[in-house]
C-alpha cells in the first residue's frame, strides 16, 4: 500500500501535452491543498486556454470534463519475490509461471471532487473489481462528480473484462449525457442498459458459450442538488454525514441475503450466517433480468461524503456509521480517507478485491490542473486481456 | 502456408488448487479441421509390410486375405505418392518395385505392383526388426512428405532378437509413422502394440482375414487425409515444475511421457504426435508445481502445438493454457472438472483391463478377477459399451455396479486379444462444462 497522505500528482503545466502517460499514476508526498493555478494549456493540443473556457478553441477539447484513466500497464519484473524473470508471454513470467505484474492491483485515481483506490486484497489472484470516475466543471457553477464502481462476478467467464468494460462505458454514457443535459436519473438508467450491452458483447467462454461475462455496478453522481445512485448486485453506495450516526446507505443488494433482510423474513445478522448471503439475484451481462437498475435520489442536509464500494470493504465493515467515523469526513485528503478505508479491509484479511471512492457533499470545486481531460476512449477498445 | 489445416486448442481443467496442492491435471483437446482441397496438398509417401511367413499358409486364407487387401491398399493410394510394397519373413524383400526405392502410384504402377502383390507366397520366418529397417531406407530422401506405413503380421517376432527389434524401433522413431494390424491370433498384443506406440499408429487385431481389405482401404485413406507432417506438443513448464506426464487420451490412450525432446529452452520439451487430417485428439499433461498460498496464481504449462518442416523449422499451429489458482473456497476447489475425471476414469480402465489379462495369463486368477471387476465397474460407469461388451466375453459379470465378476472358462483367443488391443480406445468425452453454480 502507498502511505496515506498520498495524492496524484497534478499535470504540470508542461507536461500536458504529449506526456500524460510518463506522469499519471505517479505520487507524491504532495499536500492536499493545491496551487489555485490558471487552467494551464490545453492538454489535447497544448495550445493557451482561459479558465472559463468550456472547450478549447484550437483544437474543440472539452476542457471542464476530467476523466480517471484505466490502470496502465505497470511493466518492470516478475512480482514472485525468488523470481528473476523479467519477460512475459500470455500475461505469465517466462520463467516461473507468476501472472505478470498487474497494473489493476492496486491503483489509485484523485480527480479532487471525487477520489478512490482500487486493491487486489489478499486472498485473490487477480483484481476483479474496477472503477472510473468523472468531474463535469460548471464555468463559475459547482462541479458534478460522478463515479462508478464495478465487481466482476467471481463465477463468470474473465470478470476482470467484464468489471473493466462496465465501468468504462458507464462512466461515458454519464459523463456525455450529463454534457447534454439529461437528467441524472435517465443518465444513470442509460448508463446502466449502455454497460449492460458492453459486457454482454465480450466474447462469451470459447469453452462453455453458457458461461457469459458479468459483473456488478454502481453509480454515483454527485451534484450540489442532490446525490443520484443507482445499482445493480451488491456493491453499495453509503452517505457518511458529518455526524456519523445519521450516516446510511442508500442502495439494498440485488443479492440473496438483501432481499432476505428487504422481505423482512431475516435479520441482517441471520441473514448473512446463510451461505447464500452474497448469491447475486443481479448483475450485468448476459441471461442479467432485464429490469432498469435500481435508482435513489437522496438530498443531504448537510455535508458530508458519498461512498460507492464493493463488497470486498463493506463485508469487513459493513455499518454506516462505522464507515463515517472511518473516513473522518475526508479530512485529511479525499485520497488518503479511500486509501485508509481499503486498508481496514486489507488488515482485515483482504479476502475479496476491495474499491472505495469517495465523493464529498456538496460538491468540491476541482482543482485546475488535477488530471487532465482525456479523448473519449476504451470504450470501442478492447478490454480484453490475453485471448489467444 | 494457406493449405496448412486450422488448429484450435482448448483446455478443460478445474485451475482452483486448495493450499498446499502441487498437482495440476488439464485436458488439451486439439481439433484440425480440413482447410485443405483434396488433391496432393502435403506430400506423402508410402510403404506397405506384408507378413508373408510359412504360418501365413495356415490357413491358406490369410496369405490371400493379406494379398487382397495390400491390393485394396494400393488402389487407395493417390495419385502420384511414392510408395512400395515389402514381404516380410526372417528378411525383407522387396516386392514392388523390384529395388529398394518408391515409385510414384499411377494406373500403371499400381497394375505393376498388384500383379507382384498376387504372385505373393508365405514361406520363411518373422523379423520384423528387418521389416521396418528397409521401410525406413525407403523413405530415406522423403523427408519432406508425411511418411506412412502399415506393417501386417499374424505372428510373433520370433527370429530376431528382442534387442534387434528395439533398435530398429529406435532408429524409426520419429522417421514414419505405422499402423499395425495382427491377422490371426498367433501373435503377440504387447509387441505389436510397442511398435505401433514407437512409430505413433494403430494397432488392432483382425480376426476375420475377409474383413481385412476394407481395413487397409479404411488405413491408407486415413493417410492420404493427413495435411500436417511432423507435429510436436511443445509443453513448457515454469522452473522447478516436473511434467508428470503427457499422454493422448483420445481416440485412444499413448502415452508420450518418455518422448519428451528437448525444446528450443530449457523449460520446454517437445512430445511427438505424428501426422494430422481433418481429426481431433485429447491430451492429458499433469504437471507437479510448487505449492502456492491462497491467493497465488501461476501458468502451471503452455502447451503449444508446432508442425516442423524438413528443414527443422516451427510453425506454431496452436496453444492452451494450463493455470494454477490456489483458493481457500471450496466451491473453487472442490469442482472436479468432468473431462479430466472421464478421462482419469478411462486410463485407469485400460490399466486395468491389461492388467487383468497379464495376471490371467500368468495363472494369478485372483488379481486377474480383482482387476477385470474393476475394468467391468469402470467401464460401466464411464458408459464405454463397447469395452464392456468385451469385458464380457472375457468374464461373467455378476454386478457391474460393484464390479463383480467370475472369470470365464473357456474364453477364445481372439476375444481376449480383441479385447486386449482394443482396451486402449476410450469414449471421447463431451466437453461441455456443468460445473458451474
Amino acid at each position: 500500500m502507498d502511505e496515506d497522505g498520498d495524492v496524484t500528482e497534478p499535470e504540470q503545466p508542461d507536461a500536458a501535452a504529449g506526456g500524460l502517460d510518463e506522469t499519471l499514476g505517479e505520487t507524491l508526498e504532495t499536500p492536499i491543498a493545491r496551487p489555485a493555478a490558471a487552467w494551464p494549456s490545453c492538454p489535447a493540443c497544448g495550445a493557451e486556454v482561459a479558465p472559463e473556457d468550456g472547450y478549447c478553441e484550437e483544437c474543440g477539447a472539452d476542457l471542464l470534463v476530467r476523466r480517471s484513466e484505466p490502470a496502465l500497464p505497470a511493466g518492470g519484473p516478475c512480482r514472485s519475490a525468488d523470481c528473476a524473470g523479467e519477460s512475459f508471454t500470455d500475461g505469465y513470467c517466462d520463467v516461473c509461471g507468476s501472472p505478470e505484474p498487474d497494473p489493476r492491483d492496486h491503483y489509485e485515481r484523485d480527480l479532487g471532487p471525487v477520489a478512490g483506490v482500487t486493491d487486489r486484497g489478499l486472498r485473490h489472484s487477480r483484481n476483479e473489481d474496477d472503477m472510473s470516475l468523472a468531474v463535469l466543471g460548471a464555468s463559475g457553477g459547482a462541479p458534478v462528480a460522478v463515479a462508478v464502481v464495478c465487481d466482476g462476478v467471481s463465477t463468470s467467464y474473465k470478470p476482470e473484462t467484464a468489471s473493466a468494460a462496465a465501468a468504462l462505458t458507464a462512466r461515458e454514457h454519464l459523463v456525455l449525457a450529463l454534457r447534454r443535459g439529461e437528467d441524472p436519473n435517465s443518465a444513470t438508467l442509460g448508463a446502466f442498459e449502455q454497460a449492460n450491452k458492453a459486457v454482454a458483447a465480450l466474447p462469451a467462454d470459447p469453452v462453455d458459450e453458457g458461461n457469459g461475462r458479468a459483473s456488478t455496478m454502481v453509480t454515483a453522481i454527485v451534484a450540489e442538488d442532490g446525490v443520484t445512485v443507482g445499482w445493480v448486485g451488491d456493491a453499495r453506495v453509503y452517505w457518511l454525514d458529518s455526524n456519523p450516526e445519521d450516516s446510511l446507505a442508500l442502495t439494498l443488494d440485488d443479492s440473496w441475503a438483501g432481499r432476505m433482510i428487504a422481505d423482512g423474513t431475516l435479520t441482517e445478522e441471520e441473514a448473512f450466517k446463510s451461505p447464500l448471503a452474497h448469491t447475486i439475484l443481479r448483475w450485468l451481462g448476459p441471461g442479467a433480468p432485464e429490469e432498469p437498475a435500481n435508482l435513489r435520489v437522496f438530498l443531504p442536509d448537510g455535508p458530508g461524503l458519498v461512498l460507492a464500494c464493493s463488497d470486498g470493504l463493506w463485508n469487513y465493515v459493513p455499518d454506516a456509521a462505522d464507515l463515517a467515523r472511518l473516513a473522518a469526513g475526508g479530512f485529511g485528503g479525499l485520497q488518503a480517507a479511500a486509501n485508509a478505508m481499503a486498508s481496514v479491509a486489507i488488515e482485515g484479511g483482504g479476502h475479496d478485491n476491495i474499491t472505495a471512492v469517495l465523493l464529498p457533499w456538496p460538491p468540491r470545486r476541482p482543482e485546475p490542473g488535477g488530471e487532465p481531460t482525456s479523448e473519449i476512449q476504451a470504450v470501442n477498445e478492447p478490454v480484453e486481456g490475453n485471448e489467444q | 502456408m494457406s493449405n496448412q489445416p486450422q488448429f484450435t486448442v482448448n483446455v478443460y481443467q478445474n485451475e482452483y488448487l486448495a493450499e498446499g496442492a502441487s498437482e495440476v491435471n488439464a485436458i488439451v483437446s486439439v481439433q484440425s479441421a480440413a482447410a485443405y482441397g483434396g488433391a496432393a496438398v502435403r506430400r506423402a509417401a508410402q510403404v506397405i509390410m506384408v507378413d508373408c511367413s510359412g504360418s501365413m499358409d495356415y490357413p491358406p486364407t490369410k496369405m490371400a486375405a493379406a494379398r487382397q487387401a495390400t491390393e485394396a491398399a494400393i488402389d487407395a493410394i493417390r495419385d502420384g505418392v511414392p510408395f512400395a510394397v515389402v514381404a516380410g519373413t526372417h528378411v525383407a524383400r522387396m516386392v514392388f518395385p523390384g529395388t529398394e526405392y518408391l515409385v510414384p502410384a499411377d494406373a500403371s504402377s499400381r497394375a505393376a505392383a498388384k500383379a507382384a502383390v498376387a504372385r505373393l507366397t508365405a514361406g520363411g520366418g518373422t523379423a520384423m526388426g528387418q521389416w521396418l529397417a528397409m521401410a525406413d531406407r525407403l523413405f530415406t530422401g522423403h523427408e519432406q512428405a508425411i511418411r506412412h506405413a502399415i506393417l501386417l503380421t499374424d505372428g510373433k517376432d520370433e527370429h530376431e532378437d528382442p534387442s534387434d527389434l528395439a533398435a530398429a524401433l529406435s532408429r524409426c522413431e520419429g522417421r514414419f509413422t505405422c499402423d499395425c494390424r495382427g491377422i490371426g491370433t498367433d501373435w503377440v498384443v504387447a509387441e505389436l502394440r510397442r511398435v505401433s506406440t514407437a512409430l505413433l499408429g494403430t494397432v488392432d487385431i483382425v480376426a476375420d482375414p475377409g474383413r481385412l481389405s476394407a481395413d487397409f482401404q479404411q488405413i491408407i485413406e486415413h493417410a492420404m487425409g493427413k495435411a500436417v507432417g511432423d507435429v510436436r506438443l511443445r509443453v513448457w513448464a515454469p522452473q522447478g515444475a516436473q511434467v508428470k506426464f503427457v499422454k493422448q487420451v483420445a481416440p485412444q490412450i499413448v502415452d508420450l511421457t518418455g518422448r519428451r525432446a528437448p525444446g528450443p529452452n530449457p523449460l520446454t520439451g517437445d512430445y511427438p504426435t505424428g501426422a494430422w487430417g481433418a481429426e481431433s485428439r485429447d491430451y492429458q499433461v499433469c504437471v507437479q508445481v510448487r505449492p502456492g498460498s491462497v491467493g497465488d496464481e501461476m501458468l502451471a504449462a503452455r502447451i503449444g502445438l508446432v508442425a516442423v518442416d524438413g528443414a527443422g523449422q516451427a510453425a506454431v499451429l496452436g496453444q492452451g493454457l494450463v493455470k494454477a489458482i490456489w483458493s481457500d473456497d471450496i466451491a473453487q476447489t472442490g469442482r472436479i472438472d468432468r473431462t479430466v475425471a472421464d478421462y482419469t476414469g478411462q486410463t485407469e480402465l485400460a490399466d486395468a483391463i491389461r492388467e487383468g489379462l497379464e495376471a490371467r495369463k500368468n495363472g494369478d486368477l485372483d488379481t486377474a478377477t480383482a482387476r477385470l471387476g474393476r475394468a467391468v465397474k469402470l467401464a460401466a460407469e464411464s458408459g464405454n459399451d463397447e469395452t464392456a461388451l468385451l469385458l464380457a466375453k472375457v468374464v461373467d459379470v455378476d454386478d457391474p455396479a460393484t464390479g463383480t465378476v467370475r472369470l470365464k472358462q473357456r474364453v477364445s483367443d481372439a476375444d481376449e486379444m480383441t479385447l486386449d488391443t482394443r482396451s486402449t480406445r476410450t469414449a471421447r468425452v463431451g466437453k461441455n462444462r456443468n460445473n458451474h453454480s
